[in-house]
């Protein structure tokens, strides 16, 4: 049983870093950016790419195409986030004094547009990728940690640190905060409201970007595996109240944990969703705003 | 102009609906032998996610896979053997011979391949997606495995059937009887032969497929035929003279090109801009009750309505004229249609949001299927349980998405929407054992429907009725009440309309829609598996409905043709059209969001009002303005209707003019138009008589396409130039009232004034001093 909760915290890591990727677009815009999950998985194609070769040697990786994961891993999440910085370009910007709903539909044609290309460019069938670290991993008691697990326990510490760190102390923090709350009072006072929700998006769309890349070997890796994982990840967010990033992180961890000890115990398969979506919902109706409240 | 542009327009279209009842295509000749000529395979089962780190068994161009994983079914393959003109006892002495790839093939120990005849057609090669075709296993044979690794299937079941009656092909499907056996046979799709059939004449020997002039000289006699399909890795060394017999190697592209049944046809290119031109009338027909004209009054007569609409359901026919698999896409393109108006209705109409329509379209469709299955009942007589499924489902839906704000509706309705997909439609008593159910053959009543051509008129009249229902929907007190909740919800509720109960209606009413077109999806492809409903399948009716943008339904069909029209026209043989057509959906729903914004309806009623009234408005202004001797140019953007008085005041008298001089434009336009049908015409005799893709493709982009803008270009012009005419017959008319009857002029140039809503000032001033020259007296 501990093992189980074990195993599902760590997927509830996963969820909690998807999840604070949507917080911080819907703090920085007001936007539920349905594209991230395909910008993610565009990333973590291209990070595959650089490093064991392009399609055509999809399942016999050859050293001779490896950059190097110094080189691979920045550039890919670099990519990512220029991909975020283009969605707010060319979708948020034109719509921002549009209904909401209809910057919603833009994302998920921005969405749709990368998982044409993906599908086009690298195929439907799962590509080869090894994990980023090797190693038999740490046991402790009767549990076994993987590397890749523990490796995602560091960056999801790593990254919420330094978020809180962005929002709380630096003024950029400060300007994104200004802009998410009143664009336009924002602009009056000085802060550039462009350029700041670019940031916003770019910042999103680099963490769409490692996020990927960490799950992608733990999943199968083709261009759908973000799908489902977002739509966990939305879950979580959506609990944890939008707009707060350690709200959706602790949602986030309780999602996962909550469906390995549902699917470790019920024997009909399923039953997890229905009872998440059912939790999900549970929650809404009890709480509107989500479990947590952050001040922007 | 319009009641004449229709009439025209079902004028060219009567031959097509006569011919619709004419035999499809000339039979093939016959062939001495059969031969495979379409081999795919397809997925049945997903990848884990989340599962280990152990990446799926690579999958290899050029082979067919047939597997089982713990007893279910994980991949099937599906070969199509040409048994066209052939004599029952030919094909029955014939033998398909498949070889094995042994690197790729896990030990079939306790389990076999079995062949079962298939119910639809299928046209594609490779690896298929989405829906497959539907499996009838009644006709049934287990191959055979000799110890080289050589598989023999033996047609002699089906033989019969296929002499007879419809050769839609077969399912290679794992044969299971251990439920742990987990094998995976690969197939070399450019080694399997056909072995057998009775020696042919000596003399000539006879060409094996519809086009004549892909075999270049006449080949030996055949007895057994290698395939090397299109997309398939191609074999190039001749097998003749390695064998005892000889073996002829067809030319590679043969199999997309030659017969007329298949998709790959490049004749459906007219089928596709037809069906955008039916959407188009439907567009124009009813462009009067777009939201905001709801209350207006109509000044089209119904005749033209009718007009319209017959010409619409008639360009809805045209697909008949093609062969199966032609008409098995469009019917898909029908049926997504019909599930999208639900989502039009709910997003455009109604201004609520779901992400949960593929849970709206699944969930009624597996239970049509399921009870379909397990009572034989014809799934056509389940479509009343598929609708109120659906709306059921819908209401569940609305239930979350009423509490939610804002932007949680979407949330909300995709996590309920995940929820469905993942329970319902993993759920063994709903989706089968196995994880895909075959549903009994669509009867209704002493009809029963053995193909997609038969059962393709009972969709158009669905259809139709769909839309029928839509709009009388849409014209209630609940479509009123609806587009008054889109527009402010407070308002609405101040008003008296219950706007939580009205907006459960209109989920349910969404939900409706989606099941119906769930159950004609059961009925269509006859064979499901929850696969076909992935929660993605949500945002693609969401991008539909989108795309559409307020108004009727032709914004709906366009949409649908344009994000799931591909197939209709081009099949997987020419990917690089393919990939662009997959690019196509978003790209014209993110210009639509940020740039267009009025959605394929409104580019529908832009395009008619630029046609008729805004030319006519623009012209009889123009006139006004120079009897002021004030010349201004007019905007004509979005000019209303000249309703009233004077409307019928100038309809009346002048619309008889028949001295039109058939001025240098008409004469362009007739020689456009002329050099258009040419066109299509050249085009469509040279790429069916070529073996070469490239110069079909050529030819269907300079010749089809091009030919086709000609047409249209012609036909703008010639109705325009009509426009003009009407409007200066119409001028002079006004010229002589001004000049002679002023206490008649008057009240037009007042009614003209008045009618400008958009910019009363600019428009009135110059109006106000033509009306003081107009009229003497004052």
């Amino acid at each position: 049983m501990l093992n189980v909760v074990v195993s599902g915290y760590f997927v509830g890591l996963i969820y909690g870093l998807l999840g604070v990727g949507f917080v911080i677009v819907y703090r920085g815009s007001r936007v539920v950016n349905f594209a991230y999950g395909e910008s993610g998985m565009v990333a973590a194609m291209v990070f595959a790419d650089l490093r064991f070769g392009t399609h055509a040697a999809r399942f016999s990786p050859t050293a001779a195409t490896d950059h190097g994961i110094l080189i691979a891993l920045p550039l890919a999440v670099v990519f990512a986030a220029a991909l975020g910085a283009a969605t707010e370009f060319f979708v948020a910007r034109p719509l921002r004094s549009a209904p909401r709903v209809q910057v919603l539909v833009g994302t998920l044609a921005v969405g749709a547009l990368l998982f044409a290309f993906a599908a086009d460019h690298w195929g439907t069938d799962a590509r080869f990728i090894k994990p980023i670290l090797d190693g038999g991993g740490v046991k402790v008691g009767s549990i076994q940690v993987s590397p890749e697990q523990l490796l995602i326990f560091a960056v999801v510490l790593a990254v919420l640190a330094l978020l809180a760190a962005i929002y709380r102390f630096t003024p950029f923090g400060l300007r994104m905060r200004a802009t998410a709350l009143d664009p336009y009072a924002a602009g009056l006072i000085g802060v550039n409201v462009n350029a700041t929700s670019m940031a916003t998006w770019a910042l999103a769309g680099g963490l769409a970007g490692l996020s990927a890349i960490l799950i992608a070997p733990l999943a199968a890796f083709n261009v759908a595996f973000m799908v489902t994982l977002t739509a966990r990840g939305l879950a979580a967010a959506l609990v944890g109240g939008l707009t707060s990033i350690t709200g959706a992180f602790a949602a986030g961890v309780l999602l996962g944990v909550a469906e390995a000890v549902i699917a470790f115990k019920s024997p009909v398969s399923g039953v997890t969703d229905l009872v998440i979506a059912c939790c999900v919902l549970l929650v809404l109706f009890v709480r509107p705003t989500g479990l947590f409240r952050s001040a922007y | 102009m319009s009641r004449r542009a229709t009439m025209l327009s079902v004028a060219l279209l009567a031959p097509v609906v006569l011919l619709v009842h004419a035999p499809a295509v000339a039979a093939d000749p016959a062939t001495s032998a059969p031969s495979v000529d379409r081999q795919a395979w397809a997925q049945t089962m997903t990848l884990p996610i989340l599962g280990p780190s152990v990446t799926s068994p690579a999958f290899q161009p050029g082979h067919l896979y047939v597997g089982s994983t713990g007893g279910k079914e994980s991949a099937r393959a599906f070969i199509h053997v040409e048994t066209a003109g052939l004599e029952a006892t030919s094909i029955a002495a014939s033998r398909v011979l498949l070889t094995e790839v042994s690197s790729e093939t896990v030990a079939p120990v306790g389990g076999s391949v079995a062949a079962c005849a298939l119910a639809q057609p299928f046209a594609q090669q490779g690896q298929l997606q989405g829906h497959l075709p539907a499996v009838d296993c009644r006709t049934r044979v287990d191959l055979t495995r000799s110890a080289d690794g050589r598989w023999t299937l033996e047609l002699k079941v089906f033989a019969q059937n296929w002499a007879t009656a419809q050769n839609n092909g077969l399912a290679l499907l794992p044969a299971v009887g251990d439920p742990s056996v987990t094998f995976r046979v690969a197939f070399d799709a450019a080694k399997t032969t056909v072995d057998g059939g009775m020696p042919p004449a000596p003399s000539p020997p006879p060409v094996p497929d519809a086009s004549p002039a892909s075999i270049p000289s006449s080949p030996p006699p055949v007895v057994s035929t290698a395939v090397t399909p299109s997309t398939f890795h191609v074999d190039t060394s001749s097998k003749t003279g390695t064998t005892p017999l000889p073996v002829l190697t067809r030319p590679a592209q043969v199999a997309s090109v030659a017969p007329a049944r298949s998709a790959a046809s490049p004749s459906a290119v007219p089928i596709f801009a037809l069906l955008a031109l039916a959407a188009l009338l439907a567009t124009l027909a009813r462009r009067r009750t777009l939201p905001g004209g709801v209350g207006r009054s109509r000044t089209k007569s119904s005749s033209t309505a009718v007009l319209g609409w017959s010409a619409a359901l008639a360009i809805a026919l045209v697909p008949m004229l093609f062969g199966e698999a032609t008409v098995y896409n469009a019917g898909l393109v029908l049926i997504f249609v019909i599930a999208a108006l639900g989502l039009h209705l709910l997003v455009n109409w109604a201004g609520q949001l779901s992400l949960a329509h593929a849970g709206m379209v699944g969930l009624p469709a597996l239970v049509v299927i399921a009870l379909s299955e397990t009572h034989q009942i014809s799934p056509l007589y389940l479509l009343p349980v598929g609708v109120a499924v659906g709306a059921a489902t819908g209401i569940l839906v609305s239930l979350p998405a009423l509490k939610a704000q804002g932007l949680q509706i979407a949330l909300v309705t995709l996590t309920a929407g995940i929820a469905i997909n993942r329970f319902f439609l993993e759920q063994e008593w709903l989706v089968g054992v196995s994880g895909s159910r075959s549903a009994a053959l669509p009867r209704l009543g002493p009809l029963t429907f053995r193909s997609s051509k038969d059962l393709y008129v009972l969709l158009v009249v669905v259809v139709a009725i769909t839309l029928v229902v839509f709009w009388s929907l849409m014209h209630s007190k609940l479509g009123r009440a609806w587009l008054w909740i889109a527009a402010d919800p407070p308002a609405a509720s101040a008003f008296g309309v219950p706007v939580g109960t009205y907006k459960i209606a209109a989920y349910g009413a969404a939900g409706a829609f989606a099941g119906l077109g769930g159950g004609m999806l059961v009925a269509w492809v006859r064979q499901l598996s929850p696969q076909a409903f992935p929660t993605t399948l949500s945002f693609t009716y969401l991008l539909a409905a989108v795309l559409a943008g307020p108004g009727f339904a032709g914004g709906v069909v366009l949409a649908g043709l344009l994000i799931t029209g591909g197939p209709l026209v081009f099949s997987s043989s020419s990917s690089q059209v393919n990939r662009v057509i997959s690019y196509l959906g978003p790209v014209a729903l993110l210009v639509n969001l940020t740039v267009y914004k009025a959605g394929l309806n409104g580019a529908g009623r832009n395009l008619m009002d630029r046609l008729s009234r805004s030319q006519h408005r623009e012209a009889l202004n123009g006139q006004l303005l120079r009897v002021a001797g004030q010349r201004q140019d007019v905007d004509v953007g979005h000019a209303a209707e000249p309703d009233g008085d004077l409307g019928k005041s100038l309809r009346a008298p002048f619309f008889g003019g028949r001295s039109q001089p058939l001025g240098i434009a008409s004469l362009v336009s007739a020689i456009a138009i002329a050099a258009g049908f040419l066109a299509i015409g050249l085009a469509w005799y040279h790429s069916g008589n070529t073996d070469q893709v490239w110069i079909q493709n050529q030819e269907l982009i300079s010749g089809g396409i091009g030919g086709l803008a000609l047409v249209v270009l012609g036909v703008g012009v010639l109705v325009r130039n009509e426009l003009r005419h009407r409007d200066a017959v119409l001028l002079n008319a006004i010229d002589h009232l001004a000049r002679h009857e002023s206490s008649t002029a008057r009240p037009l140039v007042d009614a003209v004034a008045a009618d400008s809503p958009k910019e009363p000032s600019r428009r009135a001033r110059p109006l106000v001093g033509a009306s003081r020259d107009l009229g003497p007296d004052r």
